[in-house]
């Protein structure tokens, strides 16, 4: 049996899909909009790669170090499992690693400087970390409202 | 915070099986890290279930903290409980505390049972089975209970969880337990959504599960871990160092993209590297190769996959890495040229006119030594791509602030534009700290020949001059960034 969505439902949903459309569209163009700006404001205009003039800290990498640390938890059998760091899709998988879940631990990643989130997994315990810091910290602690 | 300890009688045997255990939650035994603002939530962790219970200090039974229901106010037994994660229950009797924090209300109750796995029943829970039940003296007085599990369980070889359920009528008194003790063996996962232990499918036994495992089959072998993540990166390059050139970045032009393959224990056991050479943009005989920084020749045990032609400056040890080096040092190739043959006219792939050559893949395999404490890890490796200038073996041209192998004839630095300042750590960059080489993270288009790289990438001279906070995203083929009428596209 088919049942007829009601009129309510469906306008609520598109307005819902339009609002979050408008939203990443929106922080799009802000990030644009920041870069003309400052472009504009910031930087000098320069007709060939030789006028050009970085700082002396200027990194010319596309990828930036991250370190991720992991704390363990103390449990009560030894539990051992894989460790995955992907994007927020899941899909780009960039790094795997099998660990004890008592175990702290720490790792370096080469992430591209656009990355500002990554999912981590250790097999059904997954969180969503920022980046953005240089910094990851992951424990396995999954908080819940008392 | 929350603890739970499991204390184990000390038999010899590891035999997970015939360790006889007593699981507990005390609402003490926390752990100092991670910290966490919710101390429940660490024995959530650990599989302890809690619905409507919470922790509190306040008229705590035993040590700092105990558990709290709500007010008892409903003769729904399930209104609050208490589940303990799934174990094997041994013989011997359940011991718990538990009283009311304050001496109101009708009736109030604490009921145990037992929940059998279930395979197909929601979070593998089947029919609770009740087997006690202690009424309540409305007072505050602390109840030691002792039960016995029930003989259909004990020693069953079949995990159930033990469950407190909490209920009552009339005032507002909570019903408050520590100092739990559970005979048996602990049988829960806490990183598979607190399931029962079970056997994992692991066809070569290293400890990895087949379905995370890229090597089932190799015990010698678990992971891929790839740079970059996903595709090829590019590399390239000028190579009239220590001289400044025309800035079009495609005197050599190579795709990268490698695997480091790690075991069970997260040691690298060999790298796999796939090097793509698109482009020459140069009369010179480049070589190109990559220094391991850090990592000395005798962590390799063999090479394979180079493309040599010949060059005297050659000289490479057993395992494939360069003598007289102290790190080890891959050549890739030593002539770029012989790699990728010009089809006619001045270079390769970079003047449409000329044709186009298709793009040469060398592929490498490099081992490395398992002699336990002699292992490497994914973080030992800092790739250190660079040039060997057309066969001038002491001419290196790197990354900016790569550091030169030992065979880099140091003389070079601070000549003509180079502005190296070795006991600064700055290599390979201009007064205006300008690079000779450049890497990107994805594999892009690189210029036709003579066409200055910022006429191409648009954006590229506001993200340099910037320090990299404006237009991270230059390379990427976005309107406005590119001008593809100076970009080899074939």
């Amino acid at each position: 049996m088919k049942y007829k969505t009601p009129n309510i439902m469906k306008n609520t949903v598109l307005v819902g899909l339009l609002a979050i459309g408008m939203m990443a569209s929106c922080k799009k163009d802000l990030i644009e909009k920041f870069n003309e700006d400052h472009a504009t404001s910031q930087t000098t205009k320069v007709s060939s790669f030789n006028q050009i003039k970085a700082s002396e800290t200027f990194d010319w990498s596309t990828t930036k170090k991250v370190t991720l640390n992991v704390t363990g938890l103390k449990t009560m059998v030894p539990i051992k499992n894989t460790l995955k760091v992907t994007d927020v899709d899941g899909k780009t998988v960039y790094h795997s690693a099998n660990l004890a879940m008592d175990e702290s631990v720490n790792f370096q990643l080469d992430l591209p400087t656009s990355v500002a989130e990554v999912i981590i997994n250790f097999g059904s315990i997954s969180k969503k970390l920022s980046t953005t810091s240089g910094k990851i910290e992951f424990d396995y602690i999954v908080e819940v409202a008392e | 915070m929350k603890k739970l300890i499991i204390l184990f009688s000390l038999f010899a045997s590891l035999n997970l099986q015939s360790i006889a255990q007593t699981l507990t939650l005390t609402c003490e035994n926390y752990a100092s890290s991670p910290s966490t603002s919710n101390n429940r939530n660490y024995d959530i962790a650990n599989c302890w279930g809690f619905g409507g219970v919470s922790y509190t200090s306040s008229n705590k039974i035993d040590g700092n903290y105990s558990t709290q229901s709500g007010s008892a106010t409903n003769l729904n037994p399930t209104s609050f409980w208490l589940k303990s994660p799934w174990i094997k229950p041994g013989s011997g009797n359940i011991k718990l505390k538990t009283k009311l924090n304050s001496g109101n209300g009708t009736s109030r109750f604490l009921r145990l049972a037992y929940i059998p796995y279930d395979a197909n029943a929601s979070y593998k829970e089947g029919t609770r089975v009740d087997f006690f039940t202690h009424t309540f003296t409305i007072s505050t007085s602390v109840v030691e209970i002792s039960e016995a599990i029930p003989s259909a369980i004990a020693n069953s070889g079949q995990p159930f969880k033990i469950m407190a359920l909490m209920y009552g009528s009339g005032g507002n008194s909570r019903i408050m337990t520590d100092s739990w003790e559970i005979p048996g063996t602990y049988w829960a996962d806490p990183s598979n959504s607190c399931y029962p232990l079970a056997l994992i499918a692991d066809a070569d036994s290293d400890g990895v599960a087949d379905e995370d495992d890229g090597y089932p089959n190799d015990a010698t072998k678990a992971y891929n871990n790839y740079f970059p993540a996903a595709g090829f990166g590019t590399l390239m390059f000028e190579d009239l160092w220590p001289a400044t050139g025309d800035y079009d970045f495609n005197d050599l032009v190579l795709d990268y993209r490698y695997n480091l393959v790690t075991n069970a224990n997260n040691k690298v056991v060999e790298m796999d590297a796939s090097v793509v050479t698109r482009a020459i943009g140069a009369s010179f005989r480049n070589g190109f190769a990559f220094q391991m920084n850090g990592i000395a020749p005798n962590k390799i045990v063999s090479t394979t996959g180079p493309k040599y032609h010949g060059a005297s400056w050659l000289n490479n040890a057993a395992n494939g890495t360069e003598n007289g080096q102290t790190y080890a040092n891959i050549i890739v190739f030593d002539d770029a040229q012989k790699v990728l043959p010009s089809p006619g006219g001045s270079g390769t792939n970079v003047i449409p006119a000329n044709g186009r050559v298709a793009p040469d893949t060398t592929n490498l395999v490099i081992t490395f030594v398992t002699t336990s404490g002699q292992e490497l890890q994914v973080s030992d490796f800092d790739l250190n791509p660079y040039i060997i200038v057309n066969q001038i073996r002491g001419k290196e041209v790197h990354l900016p602030n790569g550091v030169p192998s030992t065979l880099h004839n140091a003389d070079w630095f601070g000549t003509f534009q180079d502005d190296s300042k070795p006991n600064e750590g700055k290599y390979y960059k201009t007064k205006n700290n300008l690079p000779w080489a450049l890497s990107i993270d994805s594999s892009i288009p690189y210029t036709h020949t003579t066409n200055d790289l910022i006429d191409a990438y648009l954006k590229f001279s506001d993200w340099a001059q910037s320090n990299g906070t404006l237009y991270t995203d230059w390379y990427e083929n976005k309107p406005g960034y590119r001008d593809t009428n100076k970009l080899f596209i074939p």
